[in-house]
């Protein structure tokens, strides 16, 4: 019985070792990699120097917190072998800049030795942005600096003739952190879910009546008191938890199960609360070239 | 009492077997298929003011005109449903009509590259922007409705869920194909096949 586990053990293991090699990225060798959202200003070339990032980011900072959208600085040596759209695509659809509820995040892309200028806007910016306003951003505000070697002096032109747009439509809507969202699913079923989950987890430490013990009485707890639905629904929920852990202890697939979902949501608190909020990109923007 | 909780755990013996999955993966599918027939309709939009602009500058270039015209009727004719994801005949016209529009529109691109004063044109010039951008929106679509279709796929053929699809009827669904997609896909700026 044992031997049976290890082997099962091992199967499981081995494909998901194998599925991870197998479907993640096939051509990340050849394309550049996205780098990794450390502020609002990201530069893998050091071109600017620290405090002209720092002063950058602290302006980005500011206009996020007060206009909602979130703008965003990219510059890289090159895009090479992909065109300067399809890198930023990626970049943006890893990234998930502005929020998930109104899709107004925007990317700014240099591309320093193609000497390529590209920006990427969210769907809920391309009424306020248009393509047309994009390549005259590109071509009449940033590529003269860009001419003459200005790179920040560029890119601080280009966020404030961007912001005077997005101020002149979107009048002052402050930005509000992660607010609940209603989904289609009632409040409580999470609530059960995430407590079978901490019952199954926590069984393997305590052994399954305490844990069934703990988390019962956490379920009941949460859905009765905070959510505040009825008591009655809040018993069966409690008893409910319980079967669902077991359910997930006894099928090996509890991990196999919404992969493909998760996405963004948690990003993290890096470079000081500078993370995408799941904002989506439909291919919006233009590209321009100095 | 006993009602509700054998209701409680149906949902949950039902979200077990993938049911919630494949009904979401559906919806995502419909949602990114949406999304495509949108760009289409917007690239279809442009084409009249385009071909309006360009007239004015180039009448005689009569045989690209009338390919463009041609193309976007072809492409009106075919009436744009969502179900027209879900039938593999009907798609495959409907990917010829758009690649056929795809190529007429780059080839009056490339000969419009000919008139000085036409690309000197702010109407020209802003037209083929928004072209530009709508090529871009459409190759995203694209990719995402083939991935949405690809996952929906997988849901449908995977153990244990295919036994959920079959008791609901839900069956495989057909994408684009991949010699379509690089006419398709092939955004006009990047120059076409030589006009005969």
């Amino acid at each position: 019985m044992k031997v049976f586990h290890v082997w099962l053990l091992g199967i499981l293991l081995g494909s998901f070792v194998f599925s991870a090699l197998a479907f993640d990225e096939p051509d990340a060798g050849k394309l550049i990699p996205v780098p990794a959202l450390s502020g609002p200003v990201v530069d893998t070339t050091g071109t600017l120097n620290s405090a002209q990032i720092q002063q950058l980011s602290q302006k980005l900072q500011t206009l996020h917190q007060q206009y909602g959208a979130q703008m965003q600085v990219l510059i890289v040596p090159t895009t090479q072998p992909e065109d300067a759209f399809s890198y930023s695509m990626r970049v943006v659809e890893k990234w998930q800049l502005g929020t998930k509820e109104k899709d107004d995040g925007l990317l700014l892309l240099i591309a320093k030795n193609d000497r390529k200028s590209w920006i990427q806007t969210g769907y809920g910016l391309e009424g306020v942005i248009p393509d047309i306003v994009v390549r005259s951003l590109l071509i009449d505000t940033l590529a003269p600096y860009l001419r003459n070697g200005d790179f920040a002096g560029g890119i601080n032109a280009t966020i404030d003739a961007t912001f005077q747009r997005i101020s002149g439509e979107v009048t002052a809507i402050p930005v509000q952190k992660k607010s609940n969202k209603k989904g289609s699913q009632p409040p409580w079923m999470g609530a059960v879910i995430f407590g079978a989950i901490v019952i199954a987890v926590l069984s393997n430490v305590m052994g399954g009546f305490f844990a069934s013990g703990i988390g019962a009485t956490g379920v009941f707890l949460f859905v009765w008191l905070i959510i505040g639905s009825s008591l009655v629904l809040a018993l069966i929920l409690a008893v409910v938890a319980p079967l669902l852990a077991l359910i997930f202890r006894g099928s090996g697939y509890m991990g196999g199960y919404g992969g493909g979902y998760g996405g963004g949501g948690f990003g993290g608190g890096s470079g000081g609360g500078w993370s995408g909020g799941g904002g989506g990109f439909g291919g919006g923007g233009s590209g321009g070239d100095w | 009492m006993i009602r509700q909780f054998t209701a409680v755990l149906l949902v949950f013996l039902l979200a077990g077997c993938g049911y919630n999955d494949l009904q979401k993966q559906d919806e995502g599918v419909n949602a990114a298929w949406a999304e495509v027939l949108n760009q289409y309709q917007r690239r279809a939009d442009l084409v009249p003011n385009l071909v309006a602009t360009v007239k004015g500058y180039a009448a005689h270039e009569a045989e690209v005109l009338t390919a463009v015209t041609e193309a976007r009727a072809s492409v009106s004719s075919i009436k744009a449903t969502p179900e027209l994801a879900n039938d593999p005949a009907a798609l495959a016209k409907f990917q010829e009509a758009q690649g056929s529009m795809t190529s007429a529109l780059s080839r009056l691109l490339v000969v419009s590259e000919n008139y000085p004063q036409l690309k000197a044109d702010r109407n020209f010039q802003d037209l083929s922007a928004q072209l530009e951008g709508t090529e871009n929106r459409i190759t995203v679509a694209r990719n995402r409705f083939i991935e949405a279709v690809q996952q929906y796929n997988t849901t449908v053929r995977s153990f244990p869920t295919n036994f959920t699809a079959k008791i609901f009827g839900m069956e495989k669904k057909p994408g684009f194909t991949v010699e379509n997609e690089k006419a398709i896909s092939t955004a006009p700026t990047v120059n076409f096949e030589q006009p005969k």
